[in-house]
């Protein structure tokens, strides 16, 4: 990793942190609000506003910073920078921030605001933290992980992971706060992550029919990415139905949210988990 | 006069057809396939191209793994799930349930789409490409063909599909390794044949196959291999024979991929082994000639590539000559299934990003 690039890592992180507190400012100051009490006026109305603009601000500071980070790791490794899984995971949580930034007037509330920035950077966390510092090198890859659809397959993924989270968690956020105000933000970051999910899969399938002679193989991997995409449609099929509405809807996008962590975290367990031990014969 | 049973049977056939063409139906049915999907992750899948002895090896490691649980899950077919009876009942379900659905409701998609509701011509454009997706997978796995491991030395050719006048020929196979051996990109040149005519020609590379009559030929591997060349003292090319009785004039090729080469020099009464020292770069390799009538062999050493070796009075001079490793594969389902795929997006993006409307 160049020393630029850390930097701008570091940037991202402390903006997400700023960004995440001047939400929970904001939320407190119009916690009477959001407990369905009298609206806060004068001075704490404007000083809640002022705290939720400069958070949004903050958010887009950290998105900008994480898309220099990775473009600086493009240029330094001269191929597409989000190859690695360290890459992916800076991309995914680049993804968050990126995917509420374009819903969050649908939020009505600085809650959701305050998740993403914390559900992005306790993935940022999970990069530096969890991952092992081999991970973070610039590293060569193998040459089938090149061309533009691979390229396309990991952006529009990382997108889609980004929308089905944030969806996800504020979902979960309004099945613990009953009244929040979220269902349109849900809908929307559902809406968004459906379809880049569905163009990523489009783009992974032309990358290995391309690479291996096969659009789709059934790999664990593949399964649960096909497993979230089948979540989604369940919800978007749901969404509306009578009795289905409301807190039903939002334990299927919240389901959606478990599904991408599984996709993510959970794959490389599950190969391991079911891979067959060698078979010795004396 | 129609009779009450007549009535019966009618009703009978109504609520079956309502129930088949039911949104219920679908949900029930995405969220089976979507159970399905999961156990075939956390039960390792047997691969369906494996060939017959290494399927048997893999079914006794599974037996092994979860003994007396083996039998009760390999007839439930979970370890086949995605081929499994159970599970292509339920794709199948679905496509039924689809196309009822979705006739079912063209007349009010019709007339939405008559009032300019694009979230309603986005649903049907959705729910044909379902459709259309479905068969083409149909169509992939009843009409594809696949041929794997093809290994092919430079010059070499092999037939392309079956039953066809088609050869594919290996050309020329370029390998770039980084300093510590490390294959950084392959590539090979490839021509397909029309008996003696030439009639496509072009670099496969990784990611890159060579597309050509419905094919499609992909570079998957290499394999490191050598070409000997044998003559006499005077320099006449001398007869080679291959272990499957094949003769070659002066010079053979063989694949070191799964052990020594072995080739017989008839006349000469000689037999040469020669396996590879180095298995990337084929800058050497290990040479023992043989003569029949002898116990010990004349020589066996390390010869350089390109270093002429004399045994007697033969000249014998290695060359690398690694084999490209082809996958032939023709499926008549895919370009189908892609297409299909992004009408599905295209159709869910119309009904997603505009006006939403619940259609009766």
């Amino acid at each position: 990793m160049t020393p630029w690039e850390g930097i701008a890592y570091a940037i991202a992180s402390i903006a997400l942190a700023i960004s995440c507190g001047l939400y929970l400012v904001s939320i407190r100051i119009s916690l009477p609000v959001l407990e369905g009490g009298n609206e806060t006026h004068g001075a704490g109305q404007r000083l809640a506003r002022h705290s939720e603009r400069l958070a949004t601000l903050s958010a887009a500071s950290a998105l900008v910073a994480l898309g220099a980070g990775l473009a600086l790791r493009g240029v330094a490794a001269a191929r597409w920078p989000l190859g690695s899984t360290f890459e992916f995971t800076l991309a995914f949580a680049a993804a968050v921030v990126l995917v509420y930034l374009g819903v969050y007037r649908t939020a009505g509330t600085p809650v959701p605001g305050a998740i993403a920035s914390l559900l992005a950077l306790a993935v940022m966390l999970h990069a530096f933290v969890v991952q092992a510092e081999s991970a973070r090198a610039t590293q060569d890859l193998p040459p089938v992980m090149a061309g533009i659809w691979f390229s396309l397959h990991t952006l529009l993924t990382s997108v889609a992971y980004g929308a089905l989270a944030v969806a996800g968690s504020v979902a979960l956020a309004s099945l613990a706060l009953p009244g929040l105000p979220t269902a349109g933000l849900v809908d929307w970051a559902m809406d968004v992550g459906y379809v880049t999910l569905s163009l990523g899969i489009i783009a992974g399938a032309i990358w290995g029919e391309q690479a291996w002679a096969e659009y789709w193989s059934w790999s664990i991997k593949e399964t649960w990415t096909l497993i979230t995409w089948w979540v989604c449609t369940f919800y978007d099929h749901v969404r509306r139905r009578p009795g289905w509405r409301g807190r039903r809807a939002m334990g299927v996008a919240f389901l959606a949210l478990l599904t991408v962590l599984v996709t993510f975290l959970a794959t490389p367990s599950l190969v391991r988990w079911t891979r067959l031990q060698r078979l010795f014969i004396y | 006069m129609v009779s009450r049973s007549e009535n019966r049977t009618r009703d009978l056939w109504r609520s079956a057809y309502r129930m088949l063409a039911s949104t219920r139906l679908a949900l029930w049915l995405l969220a089976a396939l979507g159970m399905m999907m999961l156990v075939g992750t956390l039960l390792p899948q047997l691969p369906v191209q494996m060939e017959e002895s290494a399927q048997t090896v893999w079914l006794a490691r599974a037996e092994q793994k979860y003994g007396s649980l083996f039998v009760p899950l390999r007839s439930l077919g979970l370890f086949q799930m995605f081929h499994s009876p159970a599970f292509l009942a339920l794709v199948a379900a679905l496509l039924i349930n689809t196309a009822l659905c979705t006739t079912n409701r063209l007349r009010s998609l019709g007339r939405m789409i008559g009032q300019r509701r694009i979230g309603a011509l986005g649903t049907l454009i959705t729910h044909l490409a379902v459709i259309t997706l479905l068969l083409s997978l149909v169509i992939s796995s009843g009409y594809s063909f696949q041929e794997d491991g093809v290994a092919l030395a430079t010059g070499q050719t092999h037939p392309l599909g079956r039953n066809m006048e088609l050869l594919v020929r290996s050309d020329d196979l370029h390998l770039r390794s980084d300093e510590s051996g490390y294959p950084v990109e392959y590539s090979a040149r490839v021509t397909v044949l029309e008996g003696e005519r030439e009639v496509r020609s072009g670099l496969v590379k990784l990611n890159a196959p060579l597309r050509a009559f419905g094919f499609g030929i992909w570079l998957l591997s290499y394999h490191p291999g050598v070409r000997a060349q044998v003559l006499d003292q005077d320099g006449s090319p001398l007869i080679l024979e291959y272990a499957d009785g094949e003769r070659s004039s002066g010079q053979a090729t063989c694949n070191l991929s799964t052990g020594p080469g072995l080739l017989r020099l008839p006349e000469a009464g000689f037999a040469l082994q020669i396996s590879a020292a180095d298995s990337l770069a084929g800058a050497a390799f290990h040479l023992q000639v043989q003569p029949s009538d002898a116990a010990s062999p004349l020589v066996a050493e390390t010869v350089q590539s390109g270093q002429e070796v004399r045994a007697g009075d033969l000249r014998i001079t290695l060359y690398p000559a690694p084999y490209a490793v082809y996958r032939l594969k023709r499926d008549p389902g895919a370009v189908p299934a892609l297409l299909s795929a992004l009408a599905l997006v295209i159709g869910t993006s119309l009904s997603l990003f505009s006006t939403r409307v619940r259609i009766p």
